[in-house]
């Protein structure tokens, strides 16, 4: 018991935030009358935020870097959605090559910005503001301050579609769902154990066999409980897929390569990393570059979804992404924060919008209520910090 | 009597506390305070100017009762280096709280009667700047000053110096001891925190040694012995201050010639062999950090030719000077080298993590067993990797900046005063690993104002004086008479 009690203990901000997020979710629930939690509306959860999701992945990069943010990714996401727009509808490209074509563009608008920042050393604030204008502003140039759809519909999949189901008879339940669901909880069982008998070999500390199992037990029901769901709709929406990928390739990247190390240390005490020898400029510079290509893509997500390229597109989604990164734990001083907690974070400002949109909350309160949210889950980070010190 | 402690007791959430301490202060005393890293001085400190409160006890003040909170009018509490305000300019940090109005009420400062009082104080103490210096530009020593003169000033009745001549050189502390004699005169009571017993047989009146949060004694200082002092601090007896290795000295490891680094720094030249302890001394401003900084890649040189194992380089930022095989361990270790939100393994080994790099990742598993073995070897407090840095004492703290360029296995290691602030057996267990470092065929430059360290640990002392090296005397022949004649030029 007392083990269970410390290993609470010692997560506990990394739970406070998943707590936050079931009990956000209960409340919902219950206040909606059971709306929240129908496989639709879970469906769409995933679909309406994923682009947000997206751009709060890279967010806390740029927050990692000690509380840098980038403000333009609303307008850079806006400004790729119209690029990808006119290749494909008004050139009428193949969408394949369209879609690469404008994540390079993307990846130049970081390049821009980035070099401002992490060569010239004019503060991110500064640049990003001046990026928001300016790609809002070629936005509307490209568009001509209209609007352009349809996209082809093989476009729109990417945002809106589902995995085939191999198996099913496309009635009733999404079979390949369900089993892709088993499996990842039994890949995920055997990662876990893998790592657990790596550190009994080395003779490092692990949590108790009974707290091990819970822990395991539980996320394996959720992993499979929420693909169970997933399944009496239409099964796994494509996007989702690729937010998993970017979730577990991230992750890894953060915490597991020389890359993420050196962004910590950067965030933690930029003259520290320098004199131990990371290369503080070209780390700034790929934080911004890797930035502007998720804008890029949460641009191309948008557009497919919206099955159009607007010049509105985008807009304050950059604010959604950094309230998503502060919610998630990620510290304004940089240096701590995790993808996870970002994610978690953004689901939290999801699961808000979507059931206080459900209850027909209207949209001045539900902004009031959200920069509430936002304040007070900063604050409890903050308390606990001081607390724990 | 100014100020009287009894029974004073107070726990802090860290682990510090203390615990029925009793403690007097006299009119124009010096009264040291000494003890180990984490016996609670600087709390001690603080709570005698108000920062922290106490839990019991009684104080009086010039006689009278008084409350803790009360203090802080009456104290003035130099810190180590944390009391400038870097944008200020040097008059406005010594008078930054006796600003000479021209309009009390709208509180308008009077720059040109302001310039003329830090003309005057400079005048008096012959100090190392002008009035016109930018503060962010001087060095720490120069900054410690400022500090000595803001509490000069100040008219304060109660003075506490917190380490203050950690880096100072003896020139330095020449001026310090005036502004001390000045602010005696004026008596006001002075309570001195110090590791160094040679310096405080100078000045002090009195010491009170704490141990482990008790008042372990007060003693005259007179009357009392060096071993009386440390017994109290540690309850052990010292035998040697500086347990120096000798090792036969290898091939040359390190060649700087005709170095320029203008405008600060002319004509270097270093030669450093394998096994061999170069120690740097020279006065605060002399150009020794910028040395240090040029040689790492920090600062830009002109010309000269530099290599490595025989091996030309040309070293233009950090990153380079690091595959060259040069570490360096700066002066100011908790800005510069450690990151202060990660845990110790992760600051360990942001040097060596190519090491570890398997395909695409870090191999952790490995990383932590290895980063295990230095903390044991090192006897870096806990035993554990996940502790954020922060919480470490300072003496592990520095060790930690050491151990992650002996993991990366650099070659040239330049410590920067590596041992400032540090307690007598944090400093042997840092030489110990010096000696470490050289029976594995490593070089050192050692940096330091402590010249009796300086003698005490190298081979051979350059002597650094306006930016040139002005002699190249071996450690046995000389002495510390000789090392600072030259780093003053009164030998030139």
């Amino acid at each position: 018991m007392d083990n269970i009690l410390h290993t609470i203990k010692t997560h506990m901000r990394q739970y406070a935030m998943v707590v936050a997020l079931v009990s956000i979710m209960i409340l919902f629930q219950i206040l909606t009358e059971g709306i929240l939690l129908k496989p639709l509306n879970v469906t769409n959860l995933v679909l309406q935020n994923s682009y947000i999701l997206v751009l709060a992945i890279g967010m806390l990069l740029c927050i990692l870097t000690g509380g840098n943010i980038d403000l333009s990714v609303g307008s850079t996401a806006a400004f790729v959605g119209a690029v990808s727009a006119t290749f494909i509808i008004t050139f009428n490209m193949p969408v394949v090559p369209a879609i690469a074509m404008s994540l390079v563009i993307g990846a130049f608008v970081g390049a821009w910005q980035g070099y401002w920042i992490a060569y010239v050393r004019i503060p991110a604030f500064i640049v990003t503001l001046s990026g928001m204008l300016v790609f809002r502003g070629l936005t509307m140039v490209i568009l001509k301050g209209r609007t352009l759809a349809p996209f082809p519909v093989s476009y729109q999949k990417i945002a809106s579609g589902f995995i085939p189901d191999f198996f099913g008879n496309g009635e009733g339940l999404h079979i390949t769902t369900i089993l892709i669901g088993v499996l990842a909880s039994l890949f995920y069982l055997f990662t876990e154990l893998r790592s657990r008998r790596g550190k009994q070999k080395y003779d490092f500390s692990v949590s108790s066999m009974p707290v091990f199992a819970l822990k395991v037990a539980v996320l394996m029901s959720v992993i499979n409980l929420f693909t169970y769901w997933l399944a009496r709709y239409k099964g796994i929406p494509n996007v989702l897929v690729l937010l998993i990928v970017l979730i577990l390739a991230y992750s890894f990247m953060t915490n597991k390569t020389i890359a993420g190390r050196h962004i910590y240390a950067f965030g933690g005490n930029e003259k520290a990393a320098k004199l131990s020898g990371v290369k503080t400029n070209r780390v700034l510079f790929g934080v911004y570059v890797n930035m502007s290509i998720l804008a890029a893509l949460a641009g191309i997500i948008f557009a497919g979804r919206l099955n159009a390229a607007t010049p509105k597109a985008g807009n304050l989604f950059e604010l959604d992404a950094i309230a998503s990164c502060f919610i998630g734990g990620a510290s304004a001083t940089g240096g701590v924060g995790t993808i996870v907690g970002a994610i978690i974070g953004g689901l939290i400002m999801g699961v808000l919008n979507n059931g206080m949109s459900i209850m027909g909350i209207s949209i001045d309160w539900q902004q009031t209520i959200k920069g509430l949210v936002l304040l007070f889950a900063v604050a409890f980070d903050v308390y606990t910090k001081t607390k724990s010190k | 009597m100014l100020l009287q402690l009894f029974g004073v007791s107070t726990s802090l959430t860290d682990g510090f506390h203390l615990h029925n301490i009793n403690l007097e202060l006299r009119k124009g005393e010096i009264h040291i305070i000494m003890g180990e890293n984490g016996s609670g001085k600087s709390c001690l400190m603080q709570l005698i100017s108000g920062d922290v409160p106490a839990e019991q006890g009684t104080v009086y003040l010039m006689g009278e009762t008084s409350r803790f909170e009360q203090l802080r009018d009456s104290v003035v509490y130099i810190r180590q280096n944390a009391n400038i305000l870097q944008n200020l300019s040097v008059a406005e940090n010594i008078f930054y709280n006796r600003m000479p109005y021209s309009n009390r009420l709208l509180k308008i400062i009077d720059h040109n009667k302001l310039n003329k009082l830090c003309a005057d104080l400079i005048q008096e103490f012959d100090l190392p700047f002008s009035i016109d210096d930018r503060v962010d530009q001087l060095g720490w020593a120069q900054r410690q000053i400022i500090g000595f003169c803001r509490a000069f000033v100040s008219d304060a009745p109660i003075v506490i110096l917190d380490e203050p001549s950690s880096s100072l050189t003896e020139h330095d502390m020449r001026i310090l001891h005036r502004i001390m004699e000045k602010i005696r005169e004026k008596k006001a009571g002075i309570f001195y925190v110090s590791h160094n017993l040679n310096e405080i047989r100078e000045f002090g009146d009195r010491v009170s040694v704490l141990r482990k949060g008790e008042l372990a004694g007060t003693l005259d200082l007179a009357r009392s012995s060096d071993d009386e002092i440390i017994r109290l601090m540690s309850g052990t007896v010292l035998t040697n201050p500086y347990p120096r290795l000798r090792v036969p000295l290898g091939k040359t490891l390190l060649e700087v010639t005709h170095l320029q680094a203008p405008p600060i720094l002319e004509d270097i030249n270093i030669r450093l062999r394998k096994g061999e302890i170069i120690g740097i001394t020279g006065l605060a401003g002399s150009g020794r950090t910028y040395l240090a900084h040029c040689l790492f890649g920090v600062h830009d040189t002109e010309g000269g030719y530099l290599s490595v194992n025989g091996r030309e380089r040309n070293i233009q930022s950090p990153a380079d000077a690091i595959d060259a095989g040069i570490a360096l361990i700066p002066e100011d270790r908790f800005t510069d080298s450690l990151v202060g939100c990660l845990d110790v393994s992760k600051n360990l080994s942001l040097t060596s993590l190519k090491r570890f790099k398997q395909l695409l990742s870090i191999n952790t598993t490995i990383l932590n067993q290895v980063v295990l073995d230095y903390i044991r070897k090192l006897r870096i407090d806990s035993y554990t990797t996940e502790k954020s840095i922060r919480e470490y004492t300072r003496g592990s703290q520095q060790k930690v900046a050491l151990a992650k360029w002996i993991m990366k296995r650099s070659k040239v290691f330049i410590l920067d005063e590596p041992t400032r602030s540090l307690d007598i057996p944090s400093r042997i267990d840092l030489y110990n690993s010096m000696n470490d470092l050289i029976r594995k065929g490593a070089g050192i430059l050692f940096i330091s104002s402590d010249i009796e360290e300086i003698l005490g640990m190298c081979d051979r002392v350059l002597v650094l004086s306006d930016g040139r090296i002005v002699c190249n005397l071996e450690s046995g022949k000389t002495n510390s008479e000789e090392i600072l004649g030259y780093a003053t030029g009164e030998i030139l």
